[in-house]
């Protein structure tokens, strides 16, 4: 690992920057596409802190855990934005808006 | 290839596979024999049961994970089975818990006519959700746990948006998919971070290095919140009651009563197994993280639930409230507990009498309707004593099991939890949660005297009376004084008004009064309008409808949803000793 410049730790750091980004889009946002990206914004950067950890444990035992999980988390972020966007798409179709604006019937 | 493994998740199996048997009889039933659906769905959960109790394990509690790495022979798929879902009582006890909730939602389901359209769908989802909550209360592995708990919420989703027409159950799917998705996001970062401190995924794993410790603990903190969020513990409880008032009532149940026995059971091994490897300077500070959530959850969930005047979010509240109990078992337990399956048992007892209740309840305003629609406001209750009795003293039960009153399985489920923290020393949370039950049956007591305490009447006599000042539900935030005087008074006017009643009662049945005036705006104001604002627009006919009486062909599979969980909360609570080695642990 020595002479790259991405050592497990900056990966690390970079994933945290990018989870804390994706959990800004979440609560900030109106949008509810773009709050959709926001969540796949946080599960890449879980994901992205997964592989750069394996690499990190690469002689160990567990060294392919990591990698394993990041492909499980791909396949989990797809069914979750297929959901999700199945929602919006109900959303939009009975309201003309996919925004968290006019959601507001619920509430007490 | 070693069967014995696959013995531990087949009822998880058999859910799956009779899932994919159900979508497919979806496809291809006509529309009039949509009955097999239901009986072929119940038929699944029960064999389901069945081979849960053979599975039934012997000894382990909580069995002891094994923190090691991967098994390395290639021919033990069973040993990996068995490292990847432990089989032990905790686990049991939730899946038993979990299928009694499927099965009571299916009934609810079955005797409401929301699910005309897609019916395949929604059986196969409900199928799926119950596997995936089996799973996840055995998953002693990050990743066979995140993949059960994703497959629990991506159903539920589904589930949630199932009945198109109403608003309501779209708009409960998006908030519950944005909040789960945020409680996923932190769970699966926490996962790679306690990846990062362990390099590997055992729940049981502990750190490879002194100095991994604050990442480890970073990682477990980041879980335990994702975990809160699933279970609807404050600080993140915020979705809890509109996805509950806005999903259809049978998918409530499901949540309500099966949701939350998976999450505590995942919740509860973690607490035990995960939190204790981050310990040293960390020991002290799980507990207390837990005691606060605790605290706050009981006090929240009880002060809201006062102030609503839906019975459905009311109830959604009092599960908030639930949580906070169910959370003091869980606080203490990490630190030098030498036996957390007292606790732990007193945990699953609570969860068991909890989800019957409250899945009884929420089947009863499933079931009864007026006007095409559920019983939605205290008002729409009044009068139910009278015109459905056997409903209505089922009710009856549900709220005073709720209530934690002394017959009942409620009873002896707080009991349970309250003395066992006793024993460990946290006074403060029981003393707070034994308060918190007394200012509860301000809210629970409300819906008995509403069954029973008023007279349904006609918009002349509305002005009149005592008792409908409590149905009425007209106390505004903050008044948690003024809620508990009124019951005290509402109390007077539970024996006065049957007396009062009987006199005035010139409309002779509350039916003949709606037909002649069926869409007429009560004067006086409904009571919704004080409280909710919402409802008075879109329900001010409400409370001047009769039941509806055309009840669907398959209502006796709905009146079985009460007469099932009414049963279990008397039985377990008169003889608790039926429930065997949960209560010999206890």
């Amino acid at each position: 690992m020595s002479g790259t410049v991405f050592s497990p730790a900056s990966c690390a750091m970079l994933a945290s920057v990018l989870f804390g980004i994706g959990a800004f889009g979440i609560v900030s946002r109106r949008n509810l596409i773009v709050v959709l990206v926001a969540i796949e914004i946080m599960l890449n950067a879980a994901n992205l802190a997964f592989v750069s950890f394996a690499r990190l444990h690469a002689d160990g035992p567990g060294g392919g855990l990591g990698q394993a999980a990041a492909l499980f988390i791909m396949a989990l972020a797809a069914a979750e934005a297929a959901v999700g966007l199945a929602i919006v798409l109900a959303i939009y179709r009975s309201r003309g808006t996919a925004t968290t604006d006019g959601v507001d019937v619920l509430r007490g | 290839m070693d069967w014995n493994g696959l013995a531990h998740i087949g009822p998880a199996i058999v859910l799956m596979l009779g899932g994919a048997v159900v979508a497919f009889l979806g496809m291809i039933l006509r529309r009039e024999e949509g009955h097999i659906l239901p009986l072929a769905s119940l038929t699944i959960v029960g064999i389901s049961a069945a081979m849960l109790a053979a599975a039934w394990p012997g000894s382990a509690w909580i069995m002891p994970l094994d923190a090691g790495g991967a098994v390395t022979s290639p021919g033990m798929a069973g040993a990996v089975i068995r490292k990847a879902f432990p089989s032990d009582g905790l686990a049991a006890w939730a899946s038993a818990t979990v299928l009694f909730a499927a099965a009571i939602s299916l009934l609810a389901a079955a005797g409401s006519r929301l699910h005309s359209d897609k019916p395949g769908e929604y059986h196969a989802l409900v199928l799926l959700t119950a596997a995936g909550m089996l799973l996840l209360s055995r998953s002693g592995d990050l990743l066979t746990l995140l993949l059960s708990l994703e497959l629990v919420s991506l159903s539920t989703y589904a589930l949630c948006a199932s009945h198109r027409p109403d608003p309501r159950s779209g708009e409960s799917a998006m908030k519950y998919f944005i909040a789960g998705s945020l409680g996923t996001a932190l769970l699966v970062f926490g996962m790679a971070l306690f990846y990062g401190a362990t390099g590997s995924l055992s729940l049981a794993a502990r750190p490879l290095q002194e100095s991994y410790r604050g990442l480890l603990a970073c990682g477990s903190g980041l879980m335990l919140a994702g975990f809160l969020f699933k279970a609807g513990a404050a600080p993140f409880h915020q979705w809890v009651p509109d996805v509950y008032e806005g999903a259809p009532t049978p998918v409530t149940i499901l949540m309500a009563a099966g949701i939350k026995a998976a999450a505590f059971a995942v919740l509860a091994r973690v607490v035990v197994t995960t939190l204790p490897s981050s310990a040293g300077p960390w020991d002290s500070s799980w507990a207390a993280v837990l005691w606060t959530s605790s605290m706050l959850t009981i006090l929240v969930g009880n002060a809201v639930a006062l102030r609503q005047s839906s019975v459905k979010r009311m109830l959604a509240y009092s599960g908030i409230a639930h949580t906070g109990y169910l959370l003091i078992a869980l606080v203490g337990t990490p630190g030098g507990a030498e036996s957390p399956g007292r606790a732990v048992a007193g945990m699953l007892y609570y969860l068991f009498v909890y989800g019957a209740a409250a899945a009884g309840a929420f089947g009863v305003v499933s079931l009864i309707r007026r006007g095409g629609r559920e019983l939605e406001t205290f008002e729409d209750f009044a009068g139910l004593g009278r015109e459905r009795p056997a409903i209505a003293l089922c009710m009856a039960l549900f709220m005073l099991s709720l209530t934690g009153f002394p017959p009942l399985a409620g009873f002896f489920a707080k009991f349970a939890i309250f003395r066992d923290a006793l024993a460990r020393g946290e006074t403060a949370l029981v003393v707070t949660g034994v308060l918190a039950s007394v200012v509860s049956a301000a809210y629970y007591l409300r819906v008995i005297m509403c069954m029973y305490g008023s007279q349904r009447r006609s918009a002349t006599h509305r002005q009149s009376g005592a008792a409908p000042a409590v149905c009425a539900g007209a106390s505004r935030p903050g008044e948690i004084s003024g809620a508990m005087g009124q019951t005290g008074s509402a109390g007077a006017a539970t024996g006065s008004a049957p007396g009062a009643g009987s006199g005035s009662r010139p409309e002779g049945d509350a039916a003949a009064s709606a037909v002649q005036m069926p869409l007429s705006p009560a004067p006086g104001g409904t009571g919704a309008a004080a409280g909710g604002g919402r409802t008075a627009g879109d329900h001010a006919s409400g409370p001047d409808e009769a039941l509806d009486r055309d009840a669907p062909e398959c209502s006796w599979a709905a009146e079985l949803a009460i007469i099932i969980p009414a049963a279990a909360v008397v039985v377990f609570g008169v003889f608790p000793g039926l429930l065997g080695d949960l209560i010999s642990r206890m």
